[in-house]
């Protein structure tokens, strides 16, 4: 009998030493800084920023750059994104690849041959689910939405991201698969962006999402993300001033730079401008789609002139509703994080402070012969296209939204790499 | 006899014998009296005509005549914990039952005859559709029945020797989903650069884990094989034994069925693939099947072509096993039993090659078990002539190395303990009660395959794999 024990102790001796070593067999998901366990699934939401676009292209190298992808790394948990194929030696660019002259019509994208068209597909190496599910051309309706139920949005050449970064799903739906523990929610641009980019009547306000439709929108997402029942913690980025992008220019600035260029007409129309505040002023903005041709065809010698009564032009009346309107966006997204504890940022300020910054954000685009015209022609903050952040911006926002988050959480993600 | 056999039939067909107790997907659990052992006696096999499975050279020297009919009922739980998002899934197999019949009958003194069925190999992994493994395998059988007629002689008084031809009635079974992202894309309609793989969907953005189709295989095989055994007496208290049961290949054939499942995906915007461009608004579940006017009469006609039913075939073999033990008898109530086991894995299961009628479907799974090894212990003690009580213990290694831990056998090291007991319940009747609990080591493992027939690595793990279980066995001996 005492032996019969003995083989049974022996038996469960050698059980208890196999058991002692299964807490090796997970990969260490939880960073180890303080605070760290909210960040162990962090899911970003947004649109073509948040998905990294730079000067109008989207490829893998430009998608790492990208704030949440700089951010998540700072945090130390796994972060997925769809990856783009960037493979020069392929001849593959992006989807479509950025574009290296924007001066031309129309503008030279990287690669040969290359058109806004062109798409260098997904890498091979597909990853199991996304943490970065933002898509370029999304408001607020489209992260909120199945992609084929009413109400839609118009139907847009963005829509294809739908495809080839979400699977044909939206936002939410693949941000559910993770499970987010953190998320970062920057939508809201597109909801105002379009009347800078109507090429038929900018600044119009039936581009422009009312505040109240946002703001049941933007209530009804963060409800969504609620229902996920594991997000701890998140951060919401209010929408930008768009008028305050470089893609428009005052109307003051084309008359500045009417002086060098004798053939371009600037009527006193494009002067007009409104004080709203001691600090802040709404003027005439011009988009770059239309204002530039006009300089373009001056600069060749041919006479020209720039009316600022035309429908191509954002007048005061509209500057001041798009203003007003991204206003009213932000008291809804603070508010929406008030109500949960979250952090907001507002980015304005960051853009403020750069647009103080000699060369960092043209008032006026360095056209050619400018040296400027092909490396930053809007400025070294403002990629090629005039609206989205470069690479360096990007760092700029991922560094405040690590500040911002740390402070309001006491957590200590370490420094942006 | 005739009645033994029907049940014999019956059991084969209605039995499942399966799953997750032994090696690779080797079973032991071939006699309750043998599974209160912890799997030893092959120096001594149990009176109830398991010695068939467990040392055919055991069936010499038996007195009269002994039927035993029996079952070990599996309840396997265990899972899959991912690594990111640590969820778990569950496995879902069912209540399994492992069939055995024995019949012996001593001819004269030292020769004895008898006629087994037993499942030595089998499996079923069972998991739910919402399983990652779901693309590897969510509903895997293998099934191996063996009849064996067997035949021992009492060479002489020390020396037995004992043999038998086992008639495999094989079958395997795989169900599985397709990814829609894995799937290429025919490459005559997007060619892929020189020496690259196809194109995939998922390189238009299809996400990972979007089925588009239920693939069911099937197929089945029966073939030979051949059980050897001694056993030497030493002295009145210690006998030797040693048993040789060979491989046996299984080239199976049989059918692949597929059927399409929804993805109720549609195309947001006109979608340039090659020379032709998909229009928004075509469903994709159309753009797989047939031609419609939504899809610009574009239609790739998977199921018509590819994705057709057709025939299969591939081969597994069921490795040769090798044991030697030995018993002891400590007083004339007491005995003592070791063995240790030896299952040849590393040679017989490499790869796994299934091969369709259209060679585009082929695939190759990469397997490189290991050869394991299995160390069993076990005391009984003979209370009086109506009860025996018996316990063991058993350790063995896993056959799968670390990068083919998959959803289909997802196996590691285990220790498993076991406790049993004989009842006289009637002159010439006996009763086994045998139960095992099964410790396997938590394992890292995978829940997908290598795309394009690659070699799978342990980059390739995802999660861990945990699993134990509880064995039951019950059986009825009657000596004539």
């Amino acid at each position: 009998m005492p032996h019969a024990r003995n083989l049974l102790a022996a038996g469960l001796t050698l059980a208890l030493a196999a058991a002692c070593h299964q807490d090796e067999l997970f990969t260490p998901l939880v960073p180890s800084y303080a605070g760290g366990a909210m960040f162990q699934r962090y899911v970003s939401f947004g649109n073509s920023i948040t998905a990294g676009i730079q000067s109008g292209g989207l490829n893998d190298s430009l998608q790492k750059a990208a704030y949440p992808v700089l951010l998540a790394r700072a945090m130390g948990t796994p972060f997925f994104y769809p990856s783009l194929n960037y493979a020069p030696s392929l001849n593959l660019y992006g989807c479509p690849p950025p574009i290296t002259f924007v001066f031309s019509s129309p503008p030279t994208r990287l690669g040969p041959g290359s058109t806004d068209q062109t798409c260098s597909l997904r890498s091979a190496s597909v990853p199991p689910f996304l943490n970065n599910v933002a898509f370029p051309g999304a408001d607020v309706l489209e992260l909120l939405n199945t992609n084929y139920a009413p109400p839609q949005p118009p139907a847009s050449a963005t829509d294809a991201f739908k495809l080839f970064l979400l699977g044909g799903r939206t936002e939410l739906q693949r941000a559910r698969e993770v499970l987010p523990t953190f998320v970062s929610v920057w939508i809201g641009n597109n909801d105002v962006l379009g009347a800078i980019l109507d090429t038929g009547n900018a600044g119009q306000a039936a581009d422009i999402t009312p505040p109240a439709t946002f703001a049941t929108r933007f209530n009804a997402l963060m409800d969504s993300i609620d229902s996920f029942g594991t997000v701890r913690g998140g951060v919401l980025i209010g929408a930008v001033q768009v008028t305050g992008s470089p893609y428009v220019s005052q109307g003051r600035a084309y008359a500045a730079a009417s002086v060098a260029i004798p053939t371009m007409t600037v009527l006193p129309n494009c002067l007009a401008f409104q004080q709203l505040s001691p600090t802040d002023t709404a003027f005439v903005y011009v988009p770059f789609h239309y204002g530039a041709p006009i300089v373009a065809r001056a600069a060749a010698g041919v006479r020209d002139t720039l009316d600022c009564s035309n429908s191509h032009v954002i007048s005061v009346a509209e500057a001041v509703n798009m203003i007003a309107t991204v206003v009213q966006y932000n008291a809804t997204i603070a508010q929406a994080a008030t109500a949960r504890g979250w952090v907001y940022v507002d980015p304005n300020g960051l853009l403020r402070a750069l647009a103080g910054v000699p060369g960092a954000i043209r008032p006026f685009p360095a056209f050619p012969p400018d040296a400027n015209a092909t490396a930053a022609p809007f400025g070294t903050a403002i990629s090629r296209d005039g609206i989205h952040p470069s690479t360096a911006t990007q760092r700029l926002v991922a560094q405040a939204l690590r500040d911002s988050i740390n402070a309001h959480y006491s957590a200590q993600i370490p420094p942006i790499p | 006899m005739r009645r033994y056999a029907l049940s014999a039939l019956w059991l084969s067909s209605a039995g499942v014998p399966a799953v997750l107790a032994a090696q690779g997907f080797s079973l032991y659990e071939q006699g309750t009296c043998a599974m209160g052992r912890a799997g030893t006696g092959v120096a001594a096999p149990c009176a109830d005509g398991s010695a068939i499975f467990f040392n055919p050279a055991g069936l010499a020297g038996v007195k009269g005549g002994r039927a035993t009919v029996g079952v070990a009922l599996l309840r396997v739980n265990g899972g899959f914990t991912d690594d990111t998002l640590l969820q778990h899934n569950a496995l879902q197999d069912p209540l399994l039952a492992i069939p055995q019949v024995y019949v012996s009958y001593a001819a004269t003194p030292k020769l004895g005859v008898g006629v087994g069925l037993f499942a030595p190999y089998g499996l079923q992994t069972q998991w739910p559709l919402a399983f990652d493994g779901r693309f590897a395998g969510y509903n895997n059988i293998i099934r191996s029945i063996y009849v064996q007629p067997t035949v021992a002689y009492q060479v002489t008084p020390w020396l037995s020797l004992g043999g038998g031809l086992d008639i495999v009635m094989g079958k395997v079974e795989l169900n599985q989903r397709l990814d829609l992202a894995d799937a290429p894309l025919p490459t005559t309609l997007l060619p892929p650069p020189p020496g690259q793989p196809p194109f995939v969907f998922g390189q238009f953005g299809i996400a990972p884990g979007t089925d588009f189709a239920d693939a069911h295989l099937e197929a089945s095989k029966t073939t030979v094989t051949a059980h050897w055994g001694g056993i030497i007496k030493v002295n009145d208290k210690l006998s030797i034994g040693g048993r040789y049961l060979m491989h046996a290949k299984l080239d199976y054939s049989g059918t692949g069925t597929f059927t399409p499942v929804a993805t109720n995906l549609i195309v947001p915007s006109p979608l340039p693939v090659g020379p032709v461009t998909i229009p928004a608004g075509c469903p994709i579940d159309n753009l797989l099947t047939t031609p419609v006017a939504a899809c610009g009469l574009v239609g790739l006609n998977l199921f018509g072509t590819v994705l057709t039913t057709q025939t299969l075939t591939t081969s597994i073999t069921n490795p040769e096993q090798v044991v030697f033990g030995l018993a002891y008898k400590l007083r004339s109530d007491w005995t003592l039993f070791g063995d240790y086991q030896f299952t040849r894995w590393g040679k017989r299961l490499t790869v796994i090659n299934i091969n369709f009628a259209n060679p585009l479907l082929n695939r190759s799974m990469s397997e490189r078990y290991q050869n394991t090894s299995g160390f069993r212990f076990a005391a009984e003690w003979a209370k009086d002539a109506k009860w025996t009580f018996r316990g063991g213990y058993l350790y063995h290694q896993g056959a799968a190395p670390p990068e083919t831990v998959t959803p289909l056998l997802p196996e590691a090291e285990r220790n498993e303990f076991t406790a049993g007991l004989t009842v006289k319940l009637a002159p010439g009747l006996t009763g086994d009660l045998a139960y095992q609990y099964v410790k396997q080591n938590d394992r890292r493992g995978r829940t997908r395959e290598p795309t394009f027939n690659q070699l799978p690595t342990t980059g390739m793990n995802n999660g861990v794999y945990q699993l134990h279980a509880h064995l039951f066995g019950v059986s009825l001996s009657y000596a004539f």
